[in-house]
């Protein structure tokens, strides 16, 4: 279970998030919404260890791991993508999984599923956005994480591609998994039967345990 | 007593670094630009200044134009060779590594011009003063004057005139600067024009109270100035100013405890722990937090 | 061989070694403008080896390596939080501290063949090794240029290891690093280290062959050149510095006439080269180009 407990970040003297409680049991699927600015992202960040919290505490199975560095999250099964695809203009995208030969072969349905496989070869400017969002997803996915974090993944996606990638979310994610999505457009969420909860005045509502 | 004079003779010498620094950390300030070659084309200019003048023998009054010129022109060269051609995000090493490369260029160049070890350089024969036991010398209490204005002049003109909106817009974004119509070009031109200037006015005012220049001098100013302006505070204008007088400062004393071989050793350790401390500076810039860095966003 | 030819290859052979010491900086995404202290402390440390201590060659580059690298680890540990410009003026305050300090190092001891020993200006004289075991020019000149491939080498087998592809992650993007589990810090001191010791190890050979060292030798300028190489040449290979060097020394030197002006030519073609190619002939994109041809090539 991944706790985040009191968090509170300010931004040179704006407080943008005011005390966020919230406990993740494995396996949920939620929904983060709220109105551009709220601070989403900024939860995110701070969730998956790449943002501090100036108060309050992260408890990943009763270890606090507020203070740990982005990649020990990462090691401990916390992943994320990110708003803006990041990838390198200069590497190929089967060099960008970071993974082995092995594993590609082991999951040639799902990179299938993906349309990555016309790509692997290809570099990232010759390739649609929705599938550099999923090979952030799948190279992710890659490494079984425990909680999974979507920031954003809607921008620059249209309606018919948003349903694909909902589909593929669906169809590729354990139920094991636990997956949070960042996004202020519905249809996504409610595509993967999330539960949606809304960050508003620097608190989230809808919750304190989720099931 | 001895001390204060010590304090006085290095906060005056600091004036020199000040500046140095100031006229880089308007590249570096604002442009977000690291120009390693500015002290090189400094050098440049004065260089040809001088030869200039070897030519046609005028007065200081005619001479300290024609080396604002040549600073300002050969200033220009660098932008236009080494950042003009790089103005994208990604630019911003390979701008500074090209500009590495000019410096050598350019110093060469000036070894060319002036190539006995030293030549001498007009002075302005500002005599030193008395005043209660100590002595301060006229030219350099010139030169912290001097400094000043032009740190409040530059702080005016970056923060409360026309141009400096549209320096800073440029700066911070030039595809959103274009879209509003400016002319980015002409903008980053000006602005390392400006920034040859006032390195001309430094170079003279700091030469002429050597009065001479040996061809390390380029070099001189390239460390001092970013010696100065890291203690101050990279980028900030304010921070420049200070941190040369510091700096002058803090040599002083440490070539007076422990002998004049001292004086760069004192310059890089004081670089050195400033950096491993307290890389922001005397005005605490920031410089990295929480994998953000200034124009990052996850 | 003409003895003009040979020196020519040694001196390349020679600052070959700082090219790809900054070259392997360079991966883990900094730019150092220090390599030339590691370089000057490997030379400093085989001429005592082999004089004081009288030590085998093997034995001596060696510890040129150990101890140059140690120096870098320190480096690295202290720069652990920059980056960019601050990490450039770090290294090169702390190189020049560290030549600044060989001045003060004075420890002589009379011979035979003259007095030997660090001697602060004016610098370590009679390093005899060569004329001690009669290594001719040419005889050096294999020793060091097989040295160097056999690097090199090392380097082009180890580009396809994780190790080296993770650390160009973390040179290329630090946050993408992170979110895959991989800690910049390890990648960082590890290869700020090594670039170290391969510094030292091309400064022993150094002195060795020029028989003749001083701190003034050793000054930002060296360090500067290497730098500059590495990044004309391109990171996306290993071959990349060797390029850089080639076109430098190898070309410039060479043709007589311009030898003269050489800094001037130098300094306007790589700033030229920069603007055609913006991350180095053999840039990484050029280097996944050519992958990609070539993969398409046994698939098919």
């Amino acid at each position: 279970m991944l706790e985040l407990k009191g968090l509170k970040k300010l931004f040179k003297g704006i407080t943008v998030l005011n005390g966020v409680d919230i406990s993740i049991k494995q396996g949920t699927k939620i929904g983060l919404s709220g109105g551009n600015g709220t601070g989403k992202s900024t939860l995110l960040n701070i969730a998956t260890g790449f943002l501090t919290p100036e108060e309050g505490a992260i408890i990943l199975n009763g270890d606090n791991i507020t203070h740990f560095e982005a990649w020990k999250f990462a090691r401990l099964g916390i992943k994320r993508t990110f708003q803006k695809v990041r990838f390198n203009e200069a590497l190929i995208l089967k060099e960008q999984l970071y993974t082995s030969d092995e594993m590609i072969k082991r999951n040639l349905d799902m990179l299938k599923d993906a349309g990555l496989i016309d790509y692997l070869y290809a570099f990232p400017n010759e390739v649609p956005l929705p599938i550099l969002r999923k090979v952030e997803v799948i190279r992710a996915l890659l490494e079984c994480p425990r909680y999974l974090f979507l920031d954003e993944p809607s921008a620059g996606m249209a309606a018919t591609d948003l349903h694909e990638f909902g589909e593929f979310l669906k169809e590729h994610i354990d139920a094991d998994t636990c997956l949070v999505v960042v996004e202020h457009r519905m249809e996504l969420m409610k595509k993967i039967d999330a539960n949606i909860i809304e960050l508003r005045d620097g608190k989230l509502d809808n919750g304190n345990i989720i099931a | 007593m001895e001390y204060i004079q010590i304090s006085i003779d290095g906060i005056l010498y600091g004036s020199s670094y000040s500046l140095i620094a100031l006229g880089f950390s308007l590249v570096f300030g604002v442009m977000r630009r690291i120009n390693l070659a500015y002290g090189s084309s400094l050098l440049l200019g004065v260089a040809i200044a001088l030869w200039v003048e070897n030519k046609l023998n005028t007065s200081i009054i005619f001479f300290i134009p024609i080396v604002l010129f040549f600073c300002s022109l050969s200033n220009l060269y660098v932008e236009r060779f080494c950042f003009a051609p790089h103005n994208t995000k990604a630019g911003v090493v390979v701008s500074m590594i090209s500009s590495f490369a000019i410096w050598m260029q350019l110093d060469e160049i000036s070894s060319q011009l002036l190539p006995d070890r030293t030549h001498s350089f007009p002075s302005l024969e500002i005599s030193t003063f008395e005043f209660g036991g100590l002595f301060f010398r006229g030219d350099q209490i010139l030169n912290i004057f001097i400094a000043f204005i032009i740190s409040a002049v530059l702080f005016m003109a970056v923060y409360k005139t026309k141009y400096g909106i549209v320096l800073r817009a440029v700066s911070n974004s030039a595809d959103t600067a274009k879209l509003m119509g400016c002319n980015t070009n002409l903008v980053n031109s000006l602005t390392f024009i400006l920034a040859g200037i006032l390195g001309g006015i430094a170079a003279f005012l700091v030469l002429s109270t050597e009065s001479q220049v040996t061809p390390l001098f380029g070099f001189w100013c390239t460390v001092k100035g970013l010696v100065a302006m890291m203690i101050g505070g990279l980028g900030s204008l304010t921070g420049a100013f200070w941190g040369g007088l510091l700096l002058g400062l803090l040599e002083a004393h440490f070539s007076y405890q422990f002998g004049p071989v001292f004086r760069e050793i004192t310059t890089f350790s004081i670089l050195l722990i400033v950096l491993i401390i307290r890389p922001g500076g005397l005005m605490g810039v920031n410089i990295y937090k929480d994998l953000k860095s200034r124009d990052e966003r996850i | 061989m003409s003895l003009y030819f040979v020196t020519i290859l040694t001196n390349m052979t020679l600052i070959s070694f700082i090219a790809i010491s900054a070259y392997l900086i360079l991966i883990v995404g900094e730019v150092s403008f220090g390599q030339q202290a590691f370089f000057g402390i490997g030379a400093y440390i085989t001429a005592t080896s082999t004089t004081l201590l009288g030590l085998d060659i093997v034995i001596a580059l060696f510890f040129s390596f150990m101890v140059s690298a140690s120096f870098a680890l320190v480096l690295s540990v202290l720069t652990v939080r920059l980056s960019g410009l601050y990490f450039a003026v770090a290294s090169l305050s702390f190189a020049e501290l560290l030549r600044l300090s060989l001045y003060k190092i004075e420890y002589t001891v009379e011979t035979s063949s003259g007095t030997i020993g660090p001697n602060g200006p004016e610098g370590f004289q009679n390093i005899r090794w060569i004329f001690e075991n009669n290594i001719s020019p040419e005889n050096f000149l294999v020793i060091a240029l097989s040295s160097l491939l056999a690097f090199i080498i090392f380097l082009i087998f180890m580009e396809s290891s994780k190790l080296f592809k993770n650390a160009r992650l973390v040179g290329k993007d630090q946050i993408v690093a992170q979110s895959i589990g991989i800690r910049p810090f390890f990648y960082r001191v590890g290869f700020i280290t090594l670039a170290g010791g391969v510094a030292g190890f091309g400064g022993g050979l150094f002195a060795l062959f020029n028989t003749y060292i001083e701190p003034s030798m050793f000054g930002i300028m060296l360090g500067v050149h290497g730098l500059a190489y590495s990044i004309i040449g391109g990171l996306g290979y290993p071959l990349g510095p060797l390029i850089g060097v080639f076109i430098d020394i190898g070309l410039l030197e060479s043709v007589r006439f311009l030898s003269e002006y050489r800094m001037i030519l130098f300094g306007g073609l790589v700033a030229a080269i920069l603007i055609i190619f913006p991350e180095g002939i053999i840039s990484p994109r050029l280097v996944s180009r050519i992958k990609r041809k070539l993969v398409k090539k046994t698939n098919a």
